[in-house]
């Protein structure tokens, strides 16, 4: 115990006390919060779309036309919540005379032909028919996931049930209170705070999402460093030194918590971090955001989970990395494994969006996947025993991982030159400890 | 202070696969001995270190490490050097000292202040902060060393110590194992270097394909080769050969005469050949006695020819 806290100590502020880590720590919170921020940032940098309405459908002022018109210069109208509104702009020489949708469409792409895709040239919404048989074409210089169809969709069939409704006598009044009169569902669970289900009950589940995902990151981040530490020993010959000093059970889970407490550290500091910002915001969603993280035992849980998470996948990469000479056979060997560790990344998503189903709960119970999907099953309220189980299976995968990365880490560490892997895993397997 | 040898290997045995790298070996070093393990490369020289270290099982046999089944159970009271030194570049020597001497049960205050001093004795004061990977390779082998003996251990293994170091630091560390054998230390190196061996052991073991060729002081291994005359003179080989104690005669022509390398019998002494000699007439010119060293028992008890060059770094 003695010799493991030694080593603990060793691997934490050896990589403590760098520039780098220091660096990290102050950027880390700086890079959440511009990954978080960017795509928002960056939407609002893009330039108002611009759009031209041809109505010919020949109903005047009363026709969809003049409707969107309107609409769009109310200034609600856009792609996404935080992107420009668009704008209305007049159609261009020689596209307002078309009679048919046929002959919009051949003139708006003569139009578009001569224009730069990058100049923002104008989107066309060719509309025809009648309002019970409305044809409406979007017409935009590129094809784009997401455009202002849906928002005109939902204004036009606004447009269209009005004067379907006009059509069959009714005022404006009774059009107004038909349109007011939406159900609204509320939900209620013996879960919620107030019985009625609101956006803060539903943090946790997002606060269990947000920290899966920085648990997979950080583990997969800590058994690399676990990795490039073993194969840095080895090539510079340290490890034989080390072995005849310490039990190799004793460097291994050494090397690994020490790593682990680092990780702690940047938690450590992250939470602090929360807590300040916590008190600092008036009360609302981002308070109450925060304010899930760091209750309900979540941060606890968390700490458990990267705790057992570090010990198995660190002591596994340590095991693979004492049979590696140099960092780039290291690096091979780690591509696979990390691969597979994208398989938890995908089950924290899908275990977001069902994580009472089979699958999830399964795999939870299933020691790989347990530190990442655990902590989605506990936020939705899963039982004891279920929780109880998983901890207990990955206590004892990560015990037998750790005795297997121990063979394997006392035979890597003493073996020299390029040697079958299976070979060394069999003798390995047969050495003691 | 325990009783008994500090180290003694019955009839140990490693394989690997079908092939016997060390094979049925046996010894026994006493305390505050030097011992020499000899070979050539390939003998199976670290391989039995690492089985007294505990690093390798054997396949069949025993050990005794300072009373303990091998070196797992002594590891506090053992200071091993390996052949490949090794430390952490980015630490300094007082730092890798500190570090690898509280693992061996020093407290680090003192770790380092046993640091200083030996790092200061080998000229290594100015770098004690130096980080390791900006040191020379001759100075970073020195720190090895030195983190090897900052617990003061009982037993000090030393795989191949000498190699790659420049003739004073070779020197230098002939010293210190003196001093450390004085001390009361028992110091086991292995080397294929033989003069070391020669200058510094009590006792050498030659191993070589895995199996024990000799156990014994350096004299009774230099007592195993032959005695060497060179004769000079118009000199018939016939009548070389026929002289007490003559195995072997090869003779190479010189202007007016030839010269004759004549191998005696183990045991011969080279005078007594040389009284025949003369008393029977023999027209020598000039004549030189060679007693053999350890490098000629070494190359004939590991098989191999006596008149082959000595090994680089000799």
């Amino acid at each position: 115990m003695r010799r493991l806290l030694i080593i603990l100590r060793r691997e934490y502020l050896a990589y403590l006390l760098t520039p780098g880590f220091l660096i990290t720590l102050v950027a880390l919170p700086l890079v959440l919060f511009a990954s978080a921020s960017l795509p928002s940032i960056l939407s609002r940098q893009a330039p108002a779309p611009k759009v031209v309405v041809l109505d010919l459908t020949g109903l005047g002022p009363e026709g969809p036309g003049p409707h969107l018109e309107a609409q769009i210069r109310k200034g609600q109208t856009r792609n996404l919540p935080q992107e420009r509104a668009a704008v209305l702009v007049p159609a261009p020489d020689g596209i307002a005379g078309a009679r048919t949708p046929e002959e919009a469409g051949q003139r708006i792409q003569d139009f578009y032909r001569g224009q730069n895709p990058d100049g923002n040239p104008p989107a066309f919404l060719v509309l025809a028919g009648k309002a019970d048989a409305l044809d409406a074409r979007l017409w935009t210089v590129r094809a784009r996931l997401i455009d202002l169809s849906g928002e005109l969709e939902r204004e036009l069939s606004d447009w269209s049930r009005d004067a379907r409704m006009r059509a069959l006598g009714l005022d404006t009044k009774q059009i107004d209170a038909i349109n007011r009169s939406g159900v609204d569902i509320s939900t209620y669970s013996p879960g919620s705070q107030t019985g009625r289900v609101t956006l803060t009950d539903r943090l946790p589940h997002l606060a269990a999402l947000g920290v899966s995902y920085l648990l997979v990151s950080l583990i997969l981040a800590g058994a690399g460093m676990v990795l490039t530490s073993v194969v840095e020993e080895k090539s510079s010959r340290v490890i034989e030194v080390l072995v005849t000093s310490a039990h190799p059970a004793e460097l291994l889970v050494g090397k690994v918590l020490g790593l682990l407490c680092l990780f702690l550290t940047v938690i450590g500091a992250l939470a602090g971090a929360g807590i300040l910002v916590a008190g600092q915001l008036p009360a609302g969603i981002a308070r109450d955001a925060v304010n899930a993280i760091f209750s309900g035992g979540l941060l606890g849980w968390a700490v458990l989970f990267l705790a057992s998470g570090f010990l198995l996948y660190g002591s596994i990469f340590a095991g693979l990395a004492a049979f590696c000479e140099t960092p780039r056979e290291a690096q091979s060997l780690a591509t696979p494994l990390s691969l597979f560790m994208l398989i938890p990344l995908f089950l924290v998503i899908s275990g977001f969006q069902a994580p009472e189903s089979p699958v999830i709960r399964i795999a939870a119970l299933f020691p790989p996947f347990t530190p990442f999907l655990m902590l989605l099953r506990i936020a939705d309220g899963a039982p004891a025993w279920e929780v109880a189980t998983g901890i207990a299976l990955m206590a004892a995968t990560t015990a037998g991982a750790i005795w297997i990365g121990v063979q394997a880490y006392r035979t890597g560490a003493l073996t020299q030159g390029s040697s079958s892997l299976w070979a060394i895993f069999r003798r390995s397997l047969a050495r003691r400890a | 202070m325990a009783h008994g040898p500090a180290l003694e290997l019955a009839d140990v045995t490693r394989r690997f696969g079908d092939r016997a790298v060390v094979d049925r070996l046996s010894f026994r070093v006493e305390r505050g001995a030097v011992f020499g393990f000899l070979g050539p490369n390939g003998a199976g020289k670290t391989t039995t270190l690492r089985m007294v270290l505990g690093l390798v099982a054997p396949t069949s046999g025993r050990l005794h490490v300072l009373g303990a089944a091998d070196g797992r159970g002594v590891r506090d009271r053992i200071g091993f050097l390996p052949e490949e030194r090794g430390l952490h570049p980015r630490m300094t020597p007082l730092q890798a000292a500190a570090f690898l001497g509280a693992l061996k049960g020093v407290p680090a205050r003192a770790a380092r202040e046993r640091a200083r001093t030996l790092l200061e004795g080998l000229g290594l004061g100015a770098s004690l902060n130096t980080q390791l990977r900006r040191l020379s390779k001759g100075m970073a082998q020195q720190v090895a060393l030195v983190c090897t003996l900052v617990h003061d251990p009982e037993l000090l293994i030393l795989d191949e110590p000498f190699s790659g170091l420049d003739p004073v630091h070779q020197q230098g560390l002939e010293a210190l194992i003196r001093e450390r054998a004085s001390a009361g230390a028992t110091v086991v190196f292995s080397t294929h270097v033989m003069s070391h061996a020669e200058r510094l052991c009590d006792q050498v073991v030659l191993l070589a394909k895995g199996r024990k060729v000799f156990d014994g002081s350096v004299q009774e291994a230099r007592s195993r080769a032959p005695s060497r005359l060179t004769l000079e003179g118009d000199l018939a080989p016939e009548a070389i050969s026929a002289l007490p104690g003559v195995a072997e005669v090869v003779v190479s022509d010189l202007p007016g005469g030839r010269r004759l390398e004549v191998w005696l019998t183990p045991g011969m002494e080279a005078h007594q050949t040389l009284s025949a000699a003369f008393r029977a007439g023999l027209p020598i010119r000039r004549f030189e006695s060679r007693e053999p060293g350890l490098h000629e028992a070494f190359l004939l008890l590991t098989g191999n020819r006596a008149d082959l060059p000595e090994v680089a770094g000799a």
